[in-house]
């Protein structure tokens, strides 16, 4: 700026006439700038331009969110700042308000992969705000048009903007020629040409501006297209890299010197939490005699399952769903019985009141009742009054039955010996279960919980995909297949295609029998099955606490054992399926070229649906079909050994398998033993063929045998709806973001047409 | 700062005379920029115009790459991602729970309500903060800072125009810090309090000074900056927190039993959803426990966390209001002015 304010060029005309000596220092400055003043040059432009590549440097985002922070800071304290910098505090709050949003969900989140995704949702929506324009905007303007509408300047006051963010405040100058040349040469546009450079700077400002429309219009459609896609992608890998971390972490611990027993065994103790609750019932309990519901609550509160509330995630607590200490209730009563005397006086005065009928005929009015032989009786007690004893004092001495029981209920009990020993056995026993418990799980949940983040759940679903796939299933079938009765109907048609050529069939065995289970999670599996024997009391002398330790862990439905058929069904379940694929093939096959092809439609759909989804068929429910009879000789035919109509055995259902069935049933390594296979053949087969027999009562329900796993229609449609819920998502969004994506791209070349506003450049006056 | 200047005005009041006149006032108004009565629609009416405008106005404009587009309308612009941001959230949410089989369009159904919720609370406790606080600071400095004027623009011709058109926009008084239209609240006082000083003389009244001023606009408009930053500051990260906690309450299970049957329906059971949804929150129930064979599910951080937020919240709005106010206050005892005269000043 050249000119001097009106007001102080006034000043100046008026103190020049006078040459008076400057009186003060303002003056002074006055007459300095007059001598000054045909020399005076505006001042240097301090706006500077900013060095950065078009995706921005990640550094400087984390320095300038560094600076926000301080700036907050400095104007809470002092008041003063300028728009530019309070303006960027903004994005500072929204990445605080993000990440307290991802916290809250992940908090309330299921799954250690849900918390995770909360996160990574968060941040790729923030990233995509940022990457939106940067990619899609700047990056292909750079492309088209040769120049860049990213660039950024620091102002004179040292704030950093947008050079293009206000359409009609561009500073120029700041703008270094070299590149303003460049960048006309890059548009077509010459430089030194009459209006070069206003042709340039207007195209640029038109591009901008055009383009910073386009990035408003789009991005509110972008963001949240483009993080939910990403998230979509990401969601395997996260949870691929959960399991994978966890075998890890596991496979450490059982490859140790000691293992995993050491692990479990070493665990620290974990007193139950609600020992107030605890204490409260028990005090109530001091004197009264105990009722059923008392034993139940008490045993509930000594649960071992109390532990739960200690998994922060919910598909921890799975392994053990389900189990409960209802076998501790029948256990604590005897030792209550055992434990629990009754008070001595209180005992005294209610025998006192009992009165024995003398039923001999010498009773008189007199004798005809007697009082008890009080002293008597507590003498033969010798102190030990413990309902036990008392009772069998009692006995002995001829009371009645329906008065001893009187006799027990009513008098002052004394509890506290039964109170310690609960007390005592929570805080050692119970205690230390929980804690192996806890342990257990600690190694057992990333391998094979039920959790939806175990290795074997992955395995599951890789091999689901597989088969999916073995069977010809495609995307396109998926809606059809939701449905359980059409999966029937497609899977059986699929598989009697897939017989009818040998060598299709052939391979469609190997493929359904390939693709084992990754071997590192079978060997853990079976290193658990052996850990879980460490959850196990140490040895205890009091008799009371191993049989209530029996109780818990003893036998064949205890935790152990249910623990360890919970890990081994883990590995079972995927084998059986395909085995179960196997079984329908090879009734297929013989449908179509054995001795099942004679007959009745009925009886054969009938026996398909038993193969297929181990239920009876639904016109069994109505009656039985018409000729029950025949069916279940049909049923022999298909599932084993029967007499034909002359009386001669039928073979065995076994010896239908062709050799590339039993290949591939030996292949899955159902057992160890091979002949376990066959075993498991012929275990099947008989199952169903129970389903046949005890129809009265099977209608509808699956053999229990046969259902150890859900059934393969189940599978299959379970499996599909999965992959289709995601297929279906994707078919709607992943066009929209196409779409958006393609005209984002395809307006761009029609930016920056700046012909109009310099007509006279036009050669011929051509098209406007 | 922007300079107004219109042909169409003859004989403007000048800055510090004693006008009174009604017709000119109107004759003003007509055609300068100039301070609306406020009211509780005054915001309201300029959220809706700027929409209105985004989309017929300012989106054509910018796509034309004309040259009077300018800041206000691309930050007016900045309204449009946001609503079409929280609609497609939603929407990438539920968009294919129609083609899900009934069990599980029920539940993706469930958490598209919980989303919806999320992001119409996310906007409503943004807004409600920023009323509460700055209501709470206007009354406490006589600083709206909600004020808006109507600003006439006056374009240049586009290409094939001859004569520019008058645009009329809705910015706030105090938008900027560095630029507050201080002149406008002059004209204001002076059109409608005769007084030029009357809007200075009521915040330096607030702000502690007994007696009035000589040049209250000088104090004034160093008390105004300073509140407008601190608020600013303040609000751009109080205002997420709020914003937070809203998607946190949208979020609690309360809100999935939403039912769209019918109007009372919906009425009554959106109502339970807040109730129960507000319980919820404080209490720190479980929105996924659902199982009750597991047990508790409840850990420290899912217990506590809203009740945090909660707070957390209140503590914003309160500091939103606080910090700004405490700022403003005059202290005559500690505060002793002088002029310093040998002070150099940079002219430029």
């Amino acid at each position: 700026m050249a000119t001097i304010s009106p007001l102080l060029q006034n000043r100046l005309n008026t103190t020049n006439n006078k040459t008076q000596i400057p009186n003060n220092h303002h003056e002074k400055i006055y007459q300095d700038l007059q001598k000054r003043a045909h020399e005076a040059k505006p001042n240097e432009a301090k706006a500077k331009m900013v060095k950065e590549g078009i995706l921005g440097n990640p550094i400087t985002d984390v320095v300038d969110t560094l600076k926000d922070a301080g700036n907050f800071f400095k104007t809470v304290k002092t008041g003063n700042m300028g728009d530019n910098n309070l303006g960027r505090i903004n994005d500072l709050g929204l990445k605080i308000g993000a990440g307290i949003i991802a916290t809250f969900l992940a908090l309330h989140s299921k799954t250690k992969k849900d918390s995770i995704m909360r996160f990574i949702g968060g941040a790729t929506f923030i990233a995509m705000m940022d990457l939106w324009p940067k990619l899609f905007i700047n990056l292909p303007a750079r492309l088209v048009h040769g120049f860049r509408i990213d660039r950024k300047y620091i102002s004179a006051q040292g704030d950093k903007k947008d050079f293009f963010l206000d359409n009609q405040y561009l500073v120029w100058d700041a703008y270094p020629e070299e590149q303003l040349r460049k960048d006309a040469k890059n548009a077509g546009i010459d430089y030194d040409s009459k209006n070069g450079k206003e042709k340039i700077q207007r195209k640029m400002q038109k591009t901008a501006l055009q383009n910073r429309t386009l990035w408003m219009a789009t991005a509110g459609f972008a963001t949240p297209l483009l993080t939910s896609m990403i998230g979509n992608f990401v969601e395997p890998q996260v949870e691929k890299a959960i399991v994978e971390r966890g075998i890890k972490k596991v496979g450490k611990i059982a490859d140790s010197e000691n293992g995993m027993a050491d692990f479990i065994k070493n665990s620290a103790n974990i007193d139950i939490r609600n020992t107030k609750e605890l204490d409260g019932l028990l005090e109530r309990l001091k004197q009264s005699s105990l009722t059923d519901e008392n034993f139940k609550d008490i045993a509930k509160a000594l649960s071992p399952f109390d532990f739960l509330s200690e998994f922060k995630d919910i598909d921890d607590k799975t392994l053990y769903k389900g189990m409960q200490s209802s076998q501790v209730v029948e256990e604590l009563k005897k030792v209550y019985k055992s434990l629990v005397t009754l008070d001595e006086t209180s005992l005294r005065e209610k025998l006192g009141t009992i009165r024995i009928p003398d039923n001999s005929i010498f009773a008189t009015e007199e004798t005809k009742y007697s009082s008890l032989d009080v002293e008597g009786i507590i003498k033969k007690l010798q102190g030990n009054l413990k309902l036990e004893n008392i009772k069998e004092v009692l006995e002995q001495n001829g009371v009645a039955p329906k008065d001893i029981d009187d006799i027990l209920q009513k008098t002052t009990r004394n509890n506290q010996e039964f109170i310690d020993f609960v007390k005592k056995y929570n805080e050692g026993p119970v205690a230390q279960l929980r804690g192996r418990l806890k342990a257990f799980g600690k190694l057992a949940n990333p391998i094979a919980g039920s959790k939806s983040e175990s290795a074997t759940t992955l395995e599951y679903s890789k091999a689901m995909k597989k088969i999916i796939k073995s069977l010809g299933i495609t995307p396109k079938d998926y809606n059809e297949l939701e449905d359980g009765a059409k999966v029937f109907e497609k899977l059986s048609k699929m598989i009697q295609n897939g017989v009818k050529d040998e060598q299709q069939y052939k391979q469609f065995l190997e493929s359904i029998s390939s693709g084992e289970m990754d071997s590192r999670v079978v060997e853990l599996i079976g290193k658990l099955e052996e850990a879980a024997d460490s959850i196990g009391f140490d040895n205890v002398d009091d008799n009371n606490i191993k049989a209530l330790n029996k109780s818990l862990l003893g036998g064949d439905s205890s935790i152990i054992e249910i623990l360890k058929a919970n890990i081994r069904n883990k590995k079972l379940d995927i084998d059986s399926i395909k085995a179960r694929l196997i079984l329908c093939a090879n009734f297929e096959r013989r449908v179509l070229n054995d001795d099942l092809k004679n007959m009745s439609d009925e009886n054969l759909s009938a026996l398909r649906e038993i193969i297929y989804s181990g239920n009876l068929p639904k016109m069994a429910n109505r009656g039985y079909a018409d000729n029950p009879n025949d069916l279940i000789k049909q049923a022999g035919k298909v599932f084993g050994a029967t007499k034909d109509e002359n009386g001669n055995i039928i073979r065995t259902a076994i010896e239908k398998f062709n050799p590339d069935e039993i290949d591939a049933l030996k292949k899955l390594k159902l057992f160890s033993k091979e002949e376990d296979s066959e075993n498991f053949l012929k275990e099947t087969l008989e199952a169903m063929k129970k389903i046949i027999r005890d129809k009265g009562t099977q209608c509808g329900q699956q053999s229990e045998d046969y259902a150890r796993s859900v059934p393969i229609v189940s599978n299959i449609k379970r499996a599909i709806k999965d992959l289709n819920n995601n297929h279906k998502w994707l078919k709607a969004v992943a066009p929209m973001t196409i779409a958006l994506i393609a005209i984002t791209l395809l307006v761009q070349p029609f930016f920056g047409k700046i012909d109009k506003e310099f007509p006279e450049e036009k050669k011929g006056g051509g098209a406007k | 700062m922007q300079q107004i200047t219109s042909p169409n005005v003859e004989n403007l009041p000048k800055i510090g005379y004693l006008v009174n006149n009604d017709e000119k006032k109107e004759k003003f108004y007509k055609n300068e920029s100039h301070i609306p009565k406020q009211n509780l629609l005054t915001g309201v009416k300029a959220g809706a115009h700027k929409l209105q405008n985004d989309i017929f106005t300012y989106f054509p404009k910018g796509f034309a790459g004309s040259k009077n587009s300018d800041f206000y309308e691309y930050l007016s612009l900045g309204m449009v991602p946001y609503l079409i941001g929280s609609a497609m959230l939603v929407t990438t949410y539920g968009i294919a729970n129609k083609a899900f089989n009934a069990k599980d369009a029920k539940f993706a159904n469930a958490g598209l309500k919980q989303a919806a919720a999320g992001v119409i609370l996310y906007a409503a406790g943004k807004w409600a903060y920023q009323k509460l606080a700055r209501a709470a600071i206007n009354a406490s400095t006589g600083i709206n800072l909600d004020m808006r004027y109507i600003n006439k623009v006056n374009e240049l011709p586009e290409v094939g125009q001859e004569k520019g058109l008058v645009r009329k926009q809705y910015p706030g008084v105090y938008d900027s810090v560095q630029f507050y239209r201080s002149d406008l609240l002059t004209k204001d006082a002076e059109l409608n309090h005769g007084n030029a000083y009357y809007h200075d003389d009521k915040i330096a009244q607030k702000a502690g000074f007994k007696n009035k001023l000589h040049a209250p606009n000088q104090t004034a408009s160093d008390k105004i900056r300073k509140v407008k930053a601190r608020t600013t500051a303040l609000e751009n990260i109080g205002k997420y927190i709020v914003a937070a906690t809203g998607v946190a309450y949208g979020f609690q299970k309360s809100f999935t039993d939403i039912s769209f049957k019918n109007p009372r329906s919906f009425i009554t059971s959106t109502f339970n959803a807040f109730k129960d949804g507000a319980v919820q929150l404080w209490k720190g129930a479980d929105k996924f426990d659902t199982s009750k064979t597991i047990g508790k599910v409840l850990n420290f951080g899912s217990k506590h966390m809203g009740k945090a937020m909660i707070i957390a919240s209140g503590i914003a709005t309160l500091l939103t209001w606080l910090i700004p106010t405490i700022g403003f206050k005059h202290n005559s005892n500690t505060v002793k002015t002088k002029v310093d005269t040998n002070k150099e000043y940079e002219v430029c």
